[in-house]
């Protein structure tokens, strides 16, 4: 992928469109870790969106773990560094299962009372 | 008498710098020319859809800097000949300058309004973000902004010493001096830094790659417009200091140095892709795919 592209008439919300394709860059490198994304303003206007909705998918992206908002220097692509040095802590792997485990209940459509719902049927059968 | 000889006047030669810049050969066939040096300096391999565009858009900016050359010229003499003659007595160069200001600001302008603006649902974007540090060089933004602060110290300077509010050492010349060049350099640099954040702050709105690409090259070449602007006018800036008598010495040492500084600066340009980073990263990703 090199474009990320919004289809106004398409069923699939312009907000889950752009945080999918996000999501999907930073997977295949084309967006690299650590490089600047665009501000919200901009991206909304360069896409003909409505800021909100473009606020909302990287509200979304960075509860993900995908992208990090970093106060008035701007948005960026989460480093690879900063997750290999995480995820060497017992929370930071934990952390690292649960966006993992996030991202596949998202795709497959599920609501975060369903994955909420799996994680405590699960919890019980494994061991410490 | 003066009143509607001047304007007319002013109308007249402002149409015939247009019309001269609109249908002389010789600025038709070169309209190409800068997209050309941009994507050349920018590492940018524009195919045949990328180049229709730009050709498109090339013969909009002709059309849109002709219309600025001629009210900028017309604009620059009627400043300097209804008022009063023994203030801007210099009519050539007020003149000379709204030329290159108007021819500058209305080649840049056309940037805003892409030949073939993108129809249908589906917008593009490559994520990257184009603002004033994506675009322009440092040194290139320092002079800018150090050509501006000159030009308005200047102005402030100038009318001090000419109201003579403060006790400011020079003479009544050079204070005029300085609100003259003052005001060449300032309005020029400011003009130049609004118009490149209207430019950037503007949306890059395409429906597919070659849309994004051919406008991403226009946005880049609307920026330099401004630039070189910026650039022309200090020489002009300077040049007004030259001549006048009974001025300080360190007046035109200060404004001529400041026109080494920026030609210099814009002599440095190198090939570099971030003159049009979107382009040249969609671009170099096609060629390696």
């Amino acid at each position: 992928m090199t474009l990320l592209a919004i289809d106004h008439d398409s069923v699939v919300p312009p907000f889950e469109q752009l945080r999918t394709q996000v999501a999907a860059m930073t997977v295949t490198g084309e967006l690299e870790p650590g490089q600047k994304l665009p501000t919200v303003r901009q991206l909304a206007s360069d896409l003909g969106l409505a800021a909100n909705t473009v606020a909302r998918a990287y509200r979304e992206l960075e509860a993900d773990g995908v992208i990090s908002t970093q106060g008035r220097r701007g948005t960026f692509v989460r480093s690879r560094l900063f997750e290999q040095q995480d995820a060497m802590s017992p929370e930071g792997a934990a952390r690292q299962a649960a966006i993992n485990f996030t991202q596949t209940a998202r795709r497959n459509g599920m609501s975060l009372a369903e994955a909420t719902r799996l994680v405590e049927a699960a919890w019980p059968r494994t061991t410490s | 008498m003066k009143l509607i000889f001047a304007p007319v006047f002013a109308l007249v030669i402002g149409f015939a710098f247009f019309a001269a810049v609109r249908w002389i050969p010789y600025f038709v066939r070169t309209r190409m020319a800068p997209f050309d040096a941009m994507l050349t300096l920018a590492d940018v391999k524009a195919d045949e859809n990328v180049r229709a565009r730009l050709e498109a858009q090339a013969a909009r900016r002709h059309v849109w800097g002709a219309v600025g050359t001629g009210a900028g010229y017309s604009a620059g003499l009627m400043a300097s000949i209804l008022p009063d003659p023994t203030v801007f007595d210099d009519a050539g160069a007020l003149a000379l300058a709204g030329l290159f200001v108007g021819s500058a600001v209305g080649q840049s302008l056309s940037a805003l309004f892409p030949v073939n603006p993108p129809h249908g649902p589906v917008r593009v974007t490559a994520m990257q973000p184009h603002g004033m540090a994506e675009y322009l060089h440092r040194r290139e933004i320092a002079v800018e902004i150090g050509l501006a602060v000159l030009g308005w110290a200047s102005v402030v300077a100038g009318t001090l010493a000419l109201t003579n509010r403060v006790d400011i050492p020079v003479s009544h010349e050079t204070g005029l001096a300085l609100v003259l060049a003052g005001a060449l350099l300032g309005v020029v640099a400011t003009t130049t830094l609004v118009g490149q954040r209207w430019l950037l702050t503007a949306p890059l709105r395409a429906q597919d790659e070659d849309q994004l690409v051919a406008a991403d090259i226009v946005l880049a070449v609307g920026l330099r417009d401004l630039f070189v602007m910026t650039i022309s006018a200090t020489p002009l800036a300077a040049s007004t200091t030259w001549f006048l008598p009974d001025r300080a010495w360190w007046l035109p040492a200060t404004f001529t140095a400041a026109a080494l500084v920026s030609v210099g600066a814009a002599l440095g340009v190198r090939k570099r892709p971030n003159l049009a980073p979107v382009a040249h990263r969609l671009t170099a990703r096609s060629r390696t795919a």
